[in-house]
């Protein structure tokens, strides 16, 4: 049960994390794609924590970079995960909407594998169809998770591209290391630092989140290159949450958006 | 207004406008139905787009024909430029026609403008008494100037009284009485009397046995407030050209008097009137907007699209100029100029309303196209970033990707034009996506959006 609870903790928190943050450089990341292996809502289940079979599903919605509240840009969400003891299965399609002119399809699928009690290792790949008035092209995104879980300690690390398309090199590309702690009297933590392969450039995120009772979540984080401070909001009550999340570009202004989730769990 | 020729021949006719005073450089109407073969040409100047107005018959005397002919005399000219002729219409009316034009006058004679003194004529007469015998051989005959100089005018009463009767004249203004004089019966006499007279309504009373006329001189329309009226904004880059004035003042403003110069052209606006913190439209298209939501120009008055001077005259004094030049402007498409603050500046058209450019504080971001190709087709390759508001000043220019990443700055002492051809701050072809381009000076933010289409 203790593990079970750690889990659940370790889920939120990461849901928390990934669902609000610019954490892989989208602002408000709600779309799924993030990372495996602890690093997502679903990738979380990848590693098979869980005692028993999870299936989740969720829909998320957002409105980024409302500026005085004229932007139109919108994106959507939908996806499920199923997690075994040892395998996890996720799929999800995003839909962005840009200003009438541009539009954004991405299905992505996810699979992990649990090796031993405390490690995982799981990929993502996600092509995306870009389509303007009159034209369509696509790339592909993917990314490479391990993590290992020591304790309430969590390291991780990924290797993600994007936006790749066919024949062209390999230009958009990061590394990146995560630490985080599972939920103790001073809430929960979590640090990354993200290399940008060809820029260099080095991300760091901060965030904490804080429990102010079993159904109400908080959280607040900062992210620097691009700079972002977030905070959020997240409601729970048996199978369903609810997360409301407001991030702010230091130029572009806020995004918000928020997602609902439904967790089926299987006892053992 | 009662007309009269200006040699008494026994001719009186009422024209059907309010009007009772003329303007620098509108025309007057004189009509002479019985001296209609008189060398008009030496002695008037008509503007050939005059239009006449109703003449009603009942008040000529002994009658007005279609062979009747008017000429209109134009400010200080003398130089007849058209005659017109009369028919009537059912309702007992007569409309004037014009049916000579003398070929050596010229459009712009008709429209030339005399910003500083200007002397008019207006010519007056006792009141009608149809019905009577001989009425047209007696009676009292007043010849108005009035010279308009920069925030005063003088207007001068030549008098003439052929006997028989009394006559009596006044010239009240609201508050005092500023001279009257008797005229005896069985005189012939003639004077001419001299008044400053500043901004107001001035009446004039005519008493002949009896009749009485009093002929209103509103003269707002020569000393507007100094400054209440402006051009606001114009459009000259417009498929539909358009301009508008701004009444910043407290009284309603009449628009009729004043004047549009562009070069050598010059155009009357015609009836209108702006509320005090009004706008006014005025547009020389057709099919600029419903009818009655802005005051139609003659059609020659066209903008010069690009580089452009437009004065905005009363009768006698230039009030505002209204002067642009694209090259001060880093984009000159769709925007209007605007005069915000006594400041210059593109905008969002705002025809009728308060400029969206509060204060001048509002910067001015545009972006060309807003798909961009860089694949080197020669087409849409670039993006073309023109932003502005005044010299002087510090611009930042910013393009940022989706996720937030910084592509693309650069900072700017004055308006300009910059270009971005795709490539990030590391030499890289920037992501597939929207793009964010967003302009900051003094603290105020602008942003556009864009898509890059690598």
């Amino acid at each position: 049960m203790a593990l079970k609870k750690g889990c659940t903790l370790l889920f939120i928190f990461w849901s928390i994390v990934c669902a609000q943050l610019p954490f892989d450089g989208t602002k408000a990341s709600l779309d799924f794609d993030i990372g495996l292996c602890g690093v997502s809502p679903f990738s979380f289940h990848h590693s098979g924590r869980n005692a028993g079979s999870v299936f989740e599903v969720a829909a998320a919605a957002l409105y980024e970079y409302g500026f005085r509240g004229e932007s139109q840009l919108y994106s959507a969400s939908m996806g499920g995960v199923y997690n075994s003891e040892r395998l996890s299965l996720s799929g999800a399609v995003t839909m962005l909407e840009a200003f009438n002119l541009y539009r954004e399809v991405t299905p992505r699928i996810g699979c992990g594998f649990n090796i031993g009690k405390k490690n995982c290792l799981a990929f993502f790949i996600a092509p995306t169809i870009h389509s303007i008035p009159g034209e369509k092209k696509s790339s592909f995104s993917g990314a490479l998770n391990i993590a290992h879980k020591r304790k309430i300690i969590t390291f991780a690390g990924r290797a993600q591209f994007w936006g790749m398309e066919k024949g062209e090199e390999l230009t958009r590309a990061d590394v990146r290391l995560a630490l985080s702690t599972g939920e103790h009297k001073l809430g929960a933590q979590a640090v990354a630092l993200s290399l940008e392969r060809s820029s260099h450039v080095v991300a760091l995120t901060i965030v904490e989140q804080y429990r102010l009772n079993r159904f109400v979540l908080i959280s607040a984080g900062v992210q620097s290159r691009p700079l972002f401070v977030h905070v959020g909001l997240v409601l729970s009550k048996g199978k369903v949450e609810v997360g409301s999340l407001f991030s702010r570009h230091s130029e572009l202004g806020w995004s918000r958006g928020g997602y609902l989730q439904f967790r089926m769990q299987s006892e053992e | 207004m009662v007309l009269t020729d200006g040699i008494m021949e026994s001719a009186i006719l009422s024209v059907d406008t309010a009007r009772n005073y003329v303007l620098p450089g509108e025309v007057l109407l004189i009509m002479d139905p019985d001296y209609f073969s008189a060398p008009y040409e030496t002695h008037y100047a008509i503007p050939k787009t005059a239009v006449v107005s109703k003449v009603e018959h009942s008040s000529i005397c002994g009658g007005l024909t279609e062979t009747d002919g008017f000429a209109l005399l134009y400010g200080e000219e003398k130089r007849l430029c058209a005659l017109f002729s009369t028919s009537h219409n059912s309702d007992d009316t007569l409309v004037g026609k014009l049916y000579y034009e003398n070929s050596a006058c010229k459009d712009g004679e008709t429209t030339a403008v005399h910003l500083t003194s200007v002397a008019l004529m207006h010519y007056v007469s006792a009141p009608p008494t149809p019905g009577k015998y001989n009425y047209c051989d007696k009676g009292l005959f007043i010849e108005k100037y009035l010279s308009v100089q920069q925030d005063s005018a003088v207007l001068s009463l030549s008098v003439h009284f052929w006997g028989e009767g009394v006559g009596r004249l006044s010239l009240e203004n609201r508050d005092s009485i500023l001279w009257k004089t008797v005229l005896a019966q069985n005189d012939s006499f003639q004077t001419t009397v001299s008044f400053i007279v500043g901004l107001g309504e001035y009446l004039l009373f005519y008493e002949h046995n009896r009749d009485t006329v009093v002929d209103t001189l509103n003269l707002s329309a020569l000393f507007p407030e100094m400054g209440a009226l402006a051009v606001s904004e114009v459009a000259p880059r417009s498929d539909i050209e358009w301009l508008e004035l701004y009444n910043s003042g407290s009284r309603t403003i009449h628009l009729e008097g004043y004047r549009l110069v562009r070069g050598d052209d010059t155009v009357m606006i015609p009836e209108g009137r702006i509320e005090p913190s009004s706008y006014a439209l005025l547009s020389s298209y057709t099919d600029f907007m419903p009818e009655d939501a802005y005051i139609r120009l003659p059609s020659r008055f066209t903008l010069n699209n690009y580089t452009d001077t437009i004065v905005l005259a009363s009768s006698h004094q230039s009030l505002d100029t209204l002067m642009w030049d694209h090259r001060n402007y880093s984009h000159w498409e769709s925007e209007t100029v605007n005069r915000i603050n006594d400041e210059l500046i593109l905008c969002e058209p705002s025809p009728g309303t308060a400029s969206s450019c509060r204060d001048g504080k509002s910067l001015l971001l545009s972006i060309e196209p807003n798909i961009v190709t860089p694949n080197g087709d020669g087409v849409d390759d670039l993006l073309h970033i023109a932003f502005g508001r005044s010299f002087g000043v510090q611009y930042a220019v910013s393009i940022f990707d989706l996720r937030g990443t910084l592509l693309y700055a650069q900072t700017a002492m004055k308006p300009d034009t910059l270009t971005w051809d795709g490539v990030d701050r590391y030499g890289r072809s920037a992501p597939r996506g929207p793009i964010f381009i967003v302009l900051e000076s003094e603290g105020s933010v602008v942003r556009k959006e864009a898509v890059l289409w690598p």
